[in-house]
């Protein structure tokens, strides 16, 4: 039985029903109990599970990041919520330092099993210290997976996952997306890490796009049906893990990629997924693998300038239709 | 075993040819087809290609040099590092034909053109193409060089094989030679605007009746059917251009496959020569200065070697004096 | 000997050969630095043994620590072996942390050591986290947080003892002021009373002698004793002094620290050495009991630096292995090419 649900509720009742589940896990952050968030996602979790294990911190990231390092080395699963994602810049060294490298330097003996939930996603007029997509900061440190839900589906699917892993994972949920309704099961579900969804087939070029991206790729695909252009798109899910086999395959068949994603172009997840496609694809490639992300300066107030900052429909689908015309784009 | 290179017999009552310019190095792999160098005669400037794949291992005769036909100016080496075989054979006695047609008026001049725009490669030269497009090109044994030389723009694509592979069909039967003539532009731009303030007609028209008044006495052929592409306009079927009026020429509605094509660059200053690679015999007309050039492309399934240049040389001649041809 | 004293001399025979294997250790550590047997470098404990055994007495298996750069000391306190540790130290497979932490990541975890850390101040987010999982669950355990003086001047710990306070978390903020911060004297990174920084949060702090073995059991035994009964945290400052330079490379220090102070620690405040005079005064023990404790550490060392030497070195597929927990080789895991 399927129903319609939003994003921010089905994040809730994943928690909630991993909290059901296991005692061990617990909540933690800035605002969670009766609050339930600025974006109200955790309402209604302390009046079932009650202060003690929803845990209102102090404005102390760090802190409190480093704490729930500590309890889950001792057997508990925290999951960390952190207001916005551009606080991972005060939780870097916890997080990376830490959590990423606590299995590896004991020799496989310490677990650090934690979920860090936060947040992406510009234009919603925050200026540039509330709208960034730092995803693939988390991304490049080995011992930390990354996994970036684009539906109330994933949401779900992913955080429970993410529960149960042994391992720091973190979460980004793209804030925009919070009150958009989808369709997720009644029942219990979890969805695989390093499993990439196909959301459409198509023949002449793919767009691989994460988190906020995916539906931008789904509505450019619908505009480069009406140019006889048919477009695959591909969401990773969790770019750590990466489904690279589902991306070649797609690849191999199209010949053509665009990568999209919400973070800054420059050194970010869309030159990763680019440069493993241009790596393992090469010669299957007629066009050169084209990547959309976040304008590389901070993310700006104004309504006409944030709004140039992200990938569009419009945008995504001019870069592919050029490609499949054969354009010499970029001086390729 | 190598292969000697020799002055080739152009077609026309010819003793020698100067070596206008090599377009391959002491060393350089060159490839049966591949342009090797241009050499003038006393009529126009020839491109020749290389007959057999290999190293450009010696060059016997640099530009500038007049040489007899049939004396050896080059050696194709089938390795790298085959030596040198030292001294030029001496002149073999070459079959030099001389064109059934020739009868190009002794007082025009001689035309020594630059070279076409496909000759430009600069040193170290890459064709841009896609990886796919490589990989499955030298998968079915296509050669990407043959879109470069057809003036295709770069860079290809997956799309742009089918072109190629229509193009390696052609060369199964023969491929297509460019040569190219040119004489001075100022008698035909002259008859072109009294055409257009006069009677109406464009140019086109005119060349088409040209190209197959040339074409008939060189292919002694019956009905000349003659397509002419002109970049502003649409495309014009002319049946017998050179059999009607110059006032009651109009184009033709018919679906039968030309004989000919016409390429009309008149109208665009300094637009390059992009020979074709279709099946009939291409002739393309463009201004240059204040010269009128002519390209006559066409396979030797269509025209031999001595055709084609009695044709283009008739064309050029008309071109000339176009009055006179036509009066 | 009072019946006090004679009731305890297990346990005091046992702070000395604790003290004792500290010291013994170190010596063999820098040993092998010196004589270049041993990659990278190393922070020496040597100086400070009375606080970590002094505290670690007070624990039992289950409880917590965790542990800074220079480690060796609580990880031998809190009952490693020399064998692993060597191990360890010198890169090997057997190592507690199969060769991937070395010196300064040193942990016998299994006896509730948490992991040296190697960013000051690092770990004081993780014991408080052990003791939060403590008070959630129940378990009655006890963290120990071990840091210098120079991790007072780290934000983070203003952080986790503003949240242990108002949890009322089994936590132990221990404070080894050695004196300097590096090559700093500490009287020069901090300002006013290090002591009053805790205070501030209303947490219960202690100042204490950090050479004196037997005075800072007697605190521990009885902080660990309220903690675990929920009247916790705690800060403690010890006064302690570390008889190396900060690491074993660092020689020339006289532009920071005179020689005259380090002989004068050395030859007045000697933990192990003010221990030994008291065991002999109380007529705890003899010279030669006690000498032969020293023996006996010496050998078991001296076996353990020469099996480490011979010990084999972790198989080369083990670079990706442990990054992450329940993935055999993380590498063909990040490509998705593992499932």
């Amino acid at each position: 039985m399927t129903r319609e649900v939003t994003f921010s509720k089905a994040v809730n009742e994943a928690i909630a029903e991993e909290m059901r589940r296991d005692k061990s896990v617990f909540l933690m952050g800035e605002d969670v109990a009766e609050a339930g968030t600025p974006f109200k996602v955790l309402s209604g979790l302390v009046e079932e599970f009650g202060t003690d294990r929803v845990l209102d911190t102090p404005i102390s990231e760090p802190g409190f990041m480093g704490i729930a390092i500590g309890a889950a080395m001792t057997g508990s699963r925290p999951i960390v919520d952190l207001m916005f994602g551009d606080f991972l810049y005060l939780v870097m060294d916890q997080l990376c330092n830490q959590a990423a490298k606590t299995h590896y330097m004991s020799g496989g003996k310490l677990n650090v099993p934690l979920v860090l939930r936060t947040n992406l996603g510009a234009t919603r007029r925050s200026g540039a210290q509330h709208s960034q997509s730092l995803h693939a900061l988390v991304a490049h440190i080995p011992g930390l997976q990354v996994a970036l839900p684009s539906s109330a589906f994933a949401a779900k699917g992913l955080l429970k996952t993410a529960v149960r892993n042994d391992n720091p994972v973190v979460i980004f949920e793209d804030k925009l997306m919070y009150q958009e309704k989808g369709p997720v099961p009644e029942g219990e579900y979890q969805i695989p890490f390093g499993e990439a969804e196909i959301l459409r087939e198509g023949e002449h070029v793919t767009l691989v796009g994460t988190s906020s991206m995916v539906q931008v790729c789904g509505e450019a695909a619908e505009i480069l049906d009406d140019d006889g252009i048919s477009a695959e798109v591909i969401d990773p899910r969790t770019i750590v893990p990466l489904d690279e086999q589902t991306i070649l395959d797609s690849v191999k068949k199209t010949s053509r990629a665009v990568v999209v994603d919400e973070g800054h172009r420059n050194f970010g997840v869309t030159a990763e997924i680019a440069s493993r496609i241009s790596e393992k694809a090469f010669y299957y490639l007629d066009a050169p693998v084209i990547r959309l992300g976040a304008m590389d300066v901070p993310v700006p107030f104004s309504p006409a300038l944030e709004d140039l900052t992200v990938p569009t429909p419009e945008s995504v689908a001019d870069m592919a239709r050029r490609i499949c015309h054969g354009e010499h784009v970029h001086g390729a | 075993m190598a292969h000697e290179v020799l002055m080739p017999a152009l077609g026309m009552a010819q003793d020698s040819g100067v070596i206008v310019a090599w377009h391959k190095s002491v060393g350089d792999h060159v490839k049966a087809g591949e342009l090797l160098m241009e050499v003038e005669t006393d009529k126009a400037v020839m491109e020749v290609e290389a007959q057999t794949d290999g190293y450009l291992s010696e060059i016997f005769s640099g530009e500038g040099e007049d040489v007899p036909v049939g004396q050896a100016i080059a050696v194709i080496a089938l390795t790298q590092d085959t030596p040198a075989s030292g001294r030029p054979s001496a002149p073999q006695p070459a079959p030099v034909i001389t064109p059934e047609t020739g009868t190009a008026p002794a007082d025009r001049p001689a035309t020594a053109s630059p070279p076409a725009a496909r000759t430009e490669k600069p040193a170290g030269y890459r064709i841009l193409a896609s990886p796919k497009a490589r990989s499955l090109a030298a998968e079915r044994g296509l050669d990407l060089s043959r879109l470069v030389a057809s003036g295709h723009p770069q860079p290809y694509h997956v799309a742009d094989l089918d072109l190629l592979t229509d193009m390696e069909a052609t060369t199964r039967v023969g491929a297509a030679t460019a040569t190219r003539a040119s004489a001075p532009a100022l008698a035909l731009q002259n008859l072109f605007s009294w055409l257009e303030t006069e009677i109406e007609q464009v140019p086109g028209a005119v060349l088409a009746a040209f190209a197959a008044a040339s074409y008939r006495a060189a292919a002694e052929i019956g009905i000349v059917t003659v397509l002419v592409r002109e970049p502003t306009r649409s495309t014009a079927v002319f049946v017998d251009p050179d059999r009607s009026g110059l006032a009651a020429l109009v184009p033709t509605d018919t679906s039968s496959a030309p004989d000919l094509v016409l390429n009309d660059l008149t109208s665009e200053r300094g637009t390059e020569f992009r020979p074709g690679e279709g099946s009939v015999p291409e002739f393309s007309v463009a201004f240059e200065g204040d010269r009128v050039v002519a390209t006559l492309a066409a396979t030797t399934v269509s025209l031999d070697d001595d055709q084609r240049f009695a044709c283009l040389d008739d064309f050029v001649g008309r071109l000339d004096e176009p009055l006179r041809h036509l009066l | 000997m009072d019946e006090t004293l004679n009731n305890n001399v297990g346990q005091f025979l046992r702070m000395y050969r604790q003290m004792v294997r500290i010291r013994v250790f170190e010596d063999n550590a820098n040993q092998l630095y010196l004589s270049a047997r041993m990659p990278g470098l190393t922070h020496m404990y040597s100086g400070q043994e009375a606080v970590a055994v002094g505290i670690c007495e007070a624990l039992t298996d289950k409880d917590h620590v965790t542990s800074t750069h220079r480690g060796h000391g609580h990880c031998i306190a809190k009952g490693a072996r020399f064998k692993e540790m060597f191990c360890e130290l010198l890169g090997k497979e057997e190592g507690y942390c199969r060769g991937k932490g070395g010196s300064m990541h040193i942990a016998d975890q299994a006896n509730g050591n948490l992991g040296a850390n190697a960013i000051v101040g690092g770990s004081t987010g993780i014991a408080t986290g052990a003791a939060l999982t403590s008070k959630m669950q129940g378990k009655g355990t006890v963290t120990v947080c071990f840091f210098g003086d120079g991790a007072t001047a780290q934000g983070i710990w203003y952080e986790v003892m503003n949240m242990a306070a108002l949890w009322q978390l089994p936590v132990i903020y221990a404070c080894e002021n050695n004196g300097y911060s590096e090559y700093t004297s500490t009287a020069e990174i901090a300002a006013g009373s290090i002591i009053a920084r805790a205070e501030a949060f209303g947490i219960e702090s202690y100042k204490v002698d950090g050479q004196d073995v037997l005075a800072v059991n007697r605190l521990a035994q009885d902080l660990v004793t309220r903690a675990r009964n929920g009247d916790g945290p705690f800060f403690v400052e010890l006064e302690t002094y570390r008889f190396h330079g900060h690491h074993v490379g660092d020689i020339n220090r006289a532009y920071y620290r005179s020689k005259d102070e380090e002989s004068e620690w050395k030859t007045e405040r000697d933990p192990i050495a003010n221990f030994r005079n008291w065991l002999l005064t109380e007529n705890i023990a003899g010279t030669d009991e006690l000498a032969a404790i020293v023996a006996e550490v010496e050998a078991d060392a001296a076996a353990a630096v020469a099996y480490a030497m011979e010990a084999k070195f972790p198989e080369q597929s083990e670079v990706d292995m442990h990054v992450f927990a329940g993935v055999r080789h993380s590498l063909p895991y990040i490509d998705g090419s593992a499932r």
